[in-house]
């Protein structure tokens, strides 16, 4: 097994506030990627993410394809350099997590950056979590 | 030694050879842990047997080929991963589901599981 991250993000979708808490697991490599100063600026993947919901709300995704330029500055963009472990874990939230979690206000926060031992092992009740006030 | 870096690769007549550039293990049962992956930015739990792989990279289109499977454990002979119904397939994510079908005395049922196995090919 790969070595761990410290963090998970555990999060609830404010449009389905019905269901159980969520947690993001981040994958090793990419912080390792991230740590190093791989990552693009993120308003790349945001631009991506705008151009697909725009095509979603337009009834046309299934024919939908990036516009290659956009697509490729994924690789070419500037590299924003290397990021703390920490650091890392914000730009996760904002590409990884829906915009609605992060970008919106509500009455409650709705993720938090925790450690993994803070996350529960015994996934007995799994189906019954709730982010802790 | 060198390392050859490049984003697409073509045989000799011009056609696109695709690699698998998207694949990871996943232990969710106590764990939740990434073993390995290639291409995965991040995991989310969703809840029992209910996945959203995060890509590391947006894919160029959502039509891609998915691939999944789990380990077989006692009285469940199979384990499958299918791509969840809630949410659609995209350029940046996809929602699966893993469960346990059959095995004596046992009906289908969303699990989790210490080994899953995903794949994407495009």
């Amino acid at each position: 097994m790969t070595k761990q991250s410290k963090y998970r993000v555990i999060f609830d979708d404010p449009d389905h506030l019905d269901e159980p808490t969520k947690v993001l697991v981040p994958s090793q490599n990419w912080l390792d990627m991230a740590m190093a100063g791989g990552l693009p600026p993120i308003w790349v993947y945001w631009q991506l993410q705008d151009d697909e919901q725009k095509a979603i709300k337009e009834g046309r995704h299934s024919t939908f394809k990036h516009d290659p330029e956009k697509h490729a500055l994924q690789w070419t963009a500037p590299r924003i350099g290397p990021l703390t472990e920490e650091e890392a874990m914000e730009y996760l939230v904002m590409k990884d997590l829906p915009r609605r979690c992060w970008a919106e206000e509500h009455n409650r926060p709705m993720f938090k950056i925790v450690r993994t031992e803070q996350v529960p092992s015994d996934r007995t009740f799994r189906n019954a979590w709730e982010m802790a006030a | 030694m060198s390392t050859l870096k490049a984003n697409a690769f073509q045989d000799t007549n011009g056609n696109v050879l695709n690699l698998s550039r998207v694949w990871g293990c996943l232990n969710t049962l106590s764990s939740n842990s990434i073993l390995n992956d290639q291409g995965l930015s991040s995991f989310t739990d969703n809840t029992t047997g209910d996945y959203t792989l995060n890509f590391s990279f947006t894919t160029s289109t959502s039509s891609y080929a998915f691939s999944g499977s789990g380990r077989q454990v006692t009285n469940h002979p199979i384990q499958t991963v299918a791509v969840s119904i809630n949410a659609s397939p995209s350029t940046t994510t996809l929602r699966i589901t893993h469960g346990r079908t059959g095995g004596a005395g046992s009906v289908g049922q969303q699990s989790d599981a210490d080994n899953i196995s995903v794949c994407i090919h495009y």
